[in-house]
């Protein structure tokens, strides 16, 4: 039985660099990585092509409330496809129950985590250049309980309604959820990368030593990534922002949030800071 | 019972189809609509979906709040038992799409997923995954005269010529808001579904079928680099034909559907091209 390994963050918390790195391990390759042809798929749970061929029906002729009804469905049939033992998928919805009970995302033995948690004011600085916002929105944004992606009543995104609520019940519903998790600060791993990805190749108990690791690192580096994005656009950059691979500092939002910007984030940050790793 | 023509084949159907063209009565009957109980499962189901069963000669789709459908005798047949919450404009909304593609399919025909206009005479069909902005881009020619073919149900059949012929679905493009008003398309226009934005808008279209001449494949990102190897051309038309979530996991008519992918892909002009507008994230 295959297990589905999300690989979850809210938006700009260095997921596709995470998953950049498992590609680049599983690979095995030397050569810089193709960020258009990692060679690994990892279909985000929100695809609405991916539903509609699974579900065989139109997501645009549903109701929302239908279509959360039926993803885990698809979830499950999706992992049933493949015969490799470990499904690898990004997400960014919070993770939560649906009316019936039942976890959006799956819980239990055929599922597990691996979160990613950035410190909230550089996710804001992030996500302004990402979707055209002000940073006074993008705070606003992350503070809101009802914040969302790709939900637009007047037109059809390529992707799933994604619910992700307020930023610090993102990060405690991840933390909550029923199944083996791996929790990795973005800021640990851009100070000492070989040290958290291995921490992470011994989540998923993947054989991997620390000189491999450590290539992989390389072959993933931000510079390399970013560079390819001068000559080629990377296929999940938004229809708002010029580049996907900003840069990824940690620190910017000190530098570029008010002090009123900073305390809304603090509060947020204040309520999951004790539940997270160092 | 009433009969229609709808892409090019005759239903007779116990269900008031109110947006497909009347055809008399004498003209023989290549699916039969009925209404009637349907079970909630194939027993002898080969693959079981979230929304549908796959048997040996049938196929049952479960449509929530709307209804069931059961696609028999290899496409002949479609019995319908709608929910008791369902409305009628709903019931037919999923039969005379995903439902009748599959009945398509089951007889031999291919369908593709597309919208498509009539242009300089011969058929350009937009198709991509949902969300690629196809009913988008031919209402863009629409919008300027071309008639319409099809928004989602393209039927292709090969003539005696040789040319892949297109079958004219419906009068109508369905189009979201947004859309709408970029091209400036009017409003009022009726809502595909109750609660959805969704609407239907009317155009000039086709009568008759036409050869096609294009398809137009709508991505987010480059063509592949071997565009032109026929084999990523019929790698598309495959994974855009609307009988791919049924075929998948294997499927007698899986083997003549591949050669039709074949067929189409060796006799049609292909262009990838970005998505015409892409829809915003958040």
């Amino acid at each position: 039985m295959t297990t589905t390994c999300w690989i979850a963050s809210y938006p700009r918390s260095g997921n596709t660099w995470v998953r950049m790195f498992l590609a680049s391990l599983l690979s095995g390759a030397r050569a810089p990585l193709d960020f258009n042809s990692s060679g690994l798929s990892t279909p985000i749970a929100s695809s609405r092509a991916l539903f509609d061929r699974v579900v065989g029906l139109p997501s645009a002729w549903l109701p929302e409330t239908e279509v959360e009804a039926l993803r885990p469905d698809v979830d499950r049939a999706l992992a049933a496809r493949t015969s490799d033992p470990t499904l690898f998928r990004k997400v960014h919805d919070a993770y939560r129950r649906l009316p019936d009970g039942r976890a959006l995302l799956g819980e239990g033995a055929d599922f597990r985590a691996v979160y990613i948690v950035r410190e909230p004011w550089d996710v804001a600085v992030s996500m302004s250049h990402f979707f055209g916002m002000t940073l006074d929105q993008a705070v606003a944004f992350m503070d809101d309980t009802n914040a969302s992606l790709a939900s637009n009543p007047r037109g059809l995104p390529p992707q799933l309604p994604q619910r992700l609520g307020r930023w610090n019940h993102h990060v405690r519903g991840w933390l909550d959820a029923q199944m083996p998790k791996c929790v990795l600060r973005y800021e640990a791993l851009r100070a000492a990368p070989v040290d958290g990805f291995m921490a992470l190749v011994s989540f998923l108990g993947l054989p991997a030593d620390q000189e491999t690791v450590a290539r992989a690192i390389e072959r993933c580096d931000f510079e390399v990534l970013r560079q390819q994005e001068q000559r080629q656009r990377f296929r999940e950059t938004g229809p708002r922002a010029n580049v996907f691979f900003r840069g990824g500092r940690v620190g910017e939002g000190h530098e570029q949030l008010s002090p009123v910007q900073m305390e809304r984030l603090h509060r947020l940050w204040d309520d999951v800071e004790r539940a997270l790793p160092a | 019972m009433s009969r229609y023509c709808y892409c090019g084949v005759v239903l007779e159907s116990a269900w008031a189809l109110p947006c497909v063209p009347d055809v008399d009565a004498g003209r023989p009957v290549d699916i039969t609509i009925a209404q009637g109980p349907v079970p909630d499962y194939l027993p002898d189901a080969t693959r079981r979906m979230p929304t549908f069963d796959v048997g040996l000669n049938t196929v049952l789709f479960r449509v929530p709040s709307v209804g069931r459908y059961c696609i028999r005798s290899a496409g002949r047949r479609i019995d319908v038992e709608p929910a008791p919450e369902a409305v009628d404009s709903d019931v037919v909304l999923f039969l005379l799409d995903p439902v009748f593609a599959v009945a398509l399919a089951m007889r031999g025909d291919f369908v593709l997923n597309a919208a498509s206009v009539v242009v300089d005479g011969a058929v350009l069909a937009f198709s991509g995954a949902s969300g690629a902005g196809k009913s988008v881009a031919a209402a863009s020619y629409a919008a300027a005269g071309a008639l319409v073919v099809s928004d989602s149900v393209l039927r292709l059949s090969v003539s005696g010529d040789g040319d892949v012929l297109a079958y004219p679905q419906a009068p109508w493009l369905r189009l979201w808001p947004d859309a709408i008003g970029r091209q400036d398309l009017g409003e009022s226009h009726p809502l595909v579904r109750s609660g959805l934005g969704l609407r239907r808008v009317p155009f000039a279209a086709a009568s008759l079928p036409l050869p096609l001449r294009t398809i137009v494949m709508l991505s987010d990102g480059e063509a592949p680099p071997e565009a032109a190897l026929s084999s990523r051309r019929m790698a598309a038309v495959l994974r855009n034909s609307l009988a791919a979530p049924w075929l998948d996991g294997g499927n007698p008519t899986r083997i003549r559907h591949l050669s039709w992918g074949a067929e189409i892909a060796r006799r049609v002009t292909f262009q990838w091209s970005d998505i015409p507008h892409r829809p915003q994230i958040a």
